[in-house]
């Protein structure tokens, strides 16, 4: 019971500090994607807390750090007033509605959902990249009150993964601390926060027994749901890095600034948690050109929107990479050195890509790795090229993240051979799938036949 | 009708064959496990049941030297995990870095630069792990000499 309460604090704290930052941000959203979104956001702030300490050189106490927690959240609240103003505003308009026919798609993912938390609470952080990195970093640092800690004595050859993101470090550290002896309970909120957040996503747009049996889909994706209970940087990273490009797509319809500027934190946030992101931020860059285009027919104007978008992503690179690694960790770590050489020989970019498609998504391998939920986008992408021969706006967004992660990761794999295809690229493709699944939702096809099922629902 | 249909489409996805492994594998094989975990709470079960003997052998090791309490300072060549599968103990050996995670002992690797350094080391006799302190270096350079034809797994 005490630990129930222990994890309820800590999530209704990261929800005033992540609405704190939504309301920063002036993003206004209905409460089903608003009350989500605000647990990403406090998850997302409260990673960046012990990292903060850790640069103030604050030791890790229980004290120190439920201070420096409530401290972050009154410190994103500058604006509650306003905030709380949106919220009655927002909540005055809207209504909580449930129909009988989604009590079994809800029953389905609540029993998919509630396992994997039980999961994540009891088993102890399991993937190596993990527990000889930033477990052990934040084990000790809870023992010893510093992320420069004894791990340092160990012999590290053949080891990188203490030089990985402080995300996860930090997130283990407050709950190591709460009394959670294995942390990683803060990946249920995320994972919980982010299935309501697409759930909601997709109700938009289609009948809600196609998104209940789309989100099911999604979930029994066998390898990204086992990462839903295991902690490693890609489940957290897919799930920032689609909230990017769900903003964006916002950007690209309402040409409102603040959405741009928050699928560029977004887009940092997911830097900060794998920094190859920054190479699929810059692949993203073009979509946001094009669109400068369509809307102010000049070029010089596309650079403005592009350098917002980018601009938290590269300062998180630079800060994490060569500030914190490099001047304050006591290990060096020459990225440089893991660059690919020849760069100008291609054959190997070539190579990865078709190693990707053969073994990783057209294989028997690739299903019993993704199910088929892969070929469940190929197919419905076909059927809408060849019979409709037309994409919705927000589809052709979704569609384009899609392509960016396809091309994307062979292209991070050539340049950093270390981004092997049999693990760093298997786990880099979760991100494509959320994409995927929001372009499903916003195929004319599948709309087309969900209006009809409604129209009919309505007779 | 609607509700019906829900019904239909859940039951046929999980028909499918990748669906219907997934469901019987892992959903209903972890709601099998919650079963017994439940009653399992103790955070050294927790570690033994998902790591298996990796970390019992490993706490295994570490407790020799809790026992004479010479832990701090000890630092401990361990052959690789192929070594102890020639001598029939199913040990897949934790890099020093997780070796140091699951009991605090630092360990090396034999072909580490710092194996020189290491005081005491691990070895099977008659399928028994023992642990035995380094006093002939001679000696010890053979055993390194021997273990470094072993490939290191991680």
């Amino acid at each position: 019971m005490s630990v129930f309460c222990v994890v309820a604090l800590i999530t209704i704290l990261q929800g005033i500090a992540g609405f704190g930052v939504a309301t920063l941000c002036n993003i206004k959203l209905a409460p089903r994607f608003f009350v989500p979104l605000c647990f990403l956001l406090g998850v997302a702030v409260f990673s960046l807390v012990p990292l903060c300490m850790q640069l103030l050189f604050v030791p890790f106490t229980f004290f120190n750090t439920a201070l420096a927690l409530l401290l972050a959240c009154v410190l994103v609240n500058v604006k509650l007033k306003t905030g709380i103003n949106h919220v009655n505003t927002m909540f005055s308009g809207s209504r909580f509605t449930m129909r009988l026919y989604e009590l079994p798609f809800l029953l389905v993912i609540t029993a998919i959902v509630l396992i994997s938390v039980w999961r994540c609470f009891y088993l102890p952080p399991t993937p190596r990249d993990i527990t000889s990195g930033t477990e052990v970093m934040a084990e000790y640092a809870v023992k010893e009150k510093t992320m420069i800690n004894s791990i340092f004595t160990v012999d590290l050859q053949r080891n990188n993964n203490h030089y990985k993101s402080s995300f996860v470090t930090g997130l283990q550290i407050i709950y190591k601390l709460a009394g959670l002896p294995f942390g990683q309970v803060w990946l249920s909120v995320i994972f919980i926060s982010f299935i309501v957040f697409l759930y909601h996503a997709v109700c938009a747009t289609l009948h809600r027994v196609f998104a209940g049996l789309l989100v099911i889909a999604f979930l029994a994706v066998p390898e990204m749901y086992g990462y839903t209970f295991m902690v490693l940087f890609d489940y957290s990273n897919a799930v920032f890095f689609f909230l990017s490009f769900y903003f964006l797509a916002m950007y690209f319809e309402d040409r409102q600034a603040k959405h741009l500027l928050f699928a560029g934190v977004l887009m940092g946030m997911a830097t900060y948690i794998r920094s190859e992101t920054l190479l699929l931020a810059l692949l993203t860059a073009p979509a946001i050109l094009l669109n400068q285009l369509k809307n102010a027919k000049k070029w010089v104007g596309g650079v403005k929107p592009i350098l917002v978008f980018l601009a938290p992503s590269g300062f998180i690179y630079l800060f994490f990479m060569n500030v914190f690694i490099n001047h304050y960790m006591p290990a060096q770590y020459n990225v440089g050195a893991l660059v690919r050489q020849h760069l100008y020989n291609v054959r190997p970019l070539l190579n990865i890509f078709l190693q990707v498609n053969s073994q990783l998504i057209f294989s028997g391998d690739g299903v019993g790795l993704y199910g088929w939920f892969i070929f469940l986008f190929c197919a419905l992408f076909l059927a809408e090229l060849l019979f409709v021969r037309k994409f919705t706006p927000n589809a052709r967004n979704f569609l384009f993240g899609v392509l960016v992660i396809y091309i994307g990761l062979p292209i991070i794999g050539f340049i950093l051979p270390i981004f092997d295809v049999e693990n760093t690229t298997k786990r880099g493709l979760f991100k494509i799938f959320p994409l995927m699944l929001l372009y499903m939702a916003n195929s004319s096809l599948l709309t087309g036949i969900s209006r009809r099922l409604t129209a009919w629902e309505n007779k | 009708m609607l509700l019906v249909l829900g019904v239909a489409l859940i039951t046929g996805f999980f028909l499918l064959p990748p669906n219907s492994a997934w469901l019987k594998d892992r959903i209903v094989a972890y709601y099998r496990d919650f079963g017994w975990q439940k009653n399992k709470m103790g955070i050294e079960q927790r570690m033994a049941n998902r790591f298996l003997g990796s970390y019992t052998y490993s706490k295994q090791i570490s407790s020799f030297f809790e026992q004479k309490k010479i832990k701090p300072i000890a630092t401990v060549l361990v052959p690789p995990t192929d070594y102890f599968t020639l001598h029939g103990i199913d040990y897949h050996v934790p890099e020093p870095l997780v070796f140091y995670y699951y009991t605090g002992l630092h360990t090396v690797w034999p072909n580490s630069p710092y194996a020189q350094n290491a005081h005491w080391y691990v070895h099977v006799t008659n399928r028994k792990i023992m642990i035995d302190s380094i006093t002939n270096r001679a000696a010890y350079s053979d055993t390194l000499k021997a273990l470094n034809k072993f490939n290191i797994r991680l």
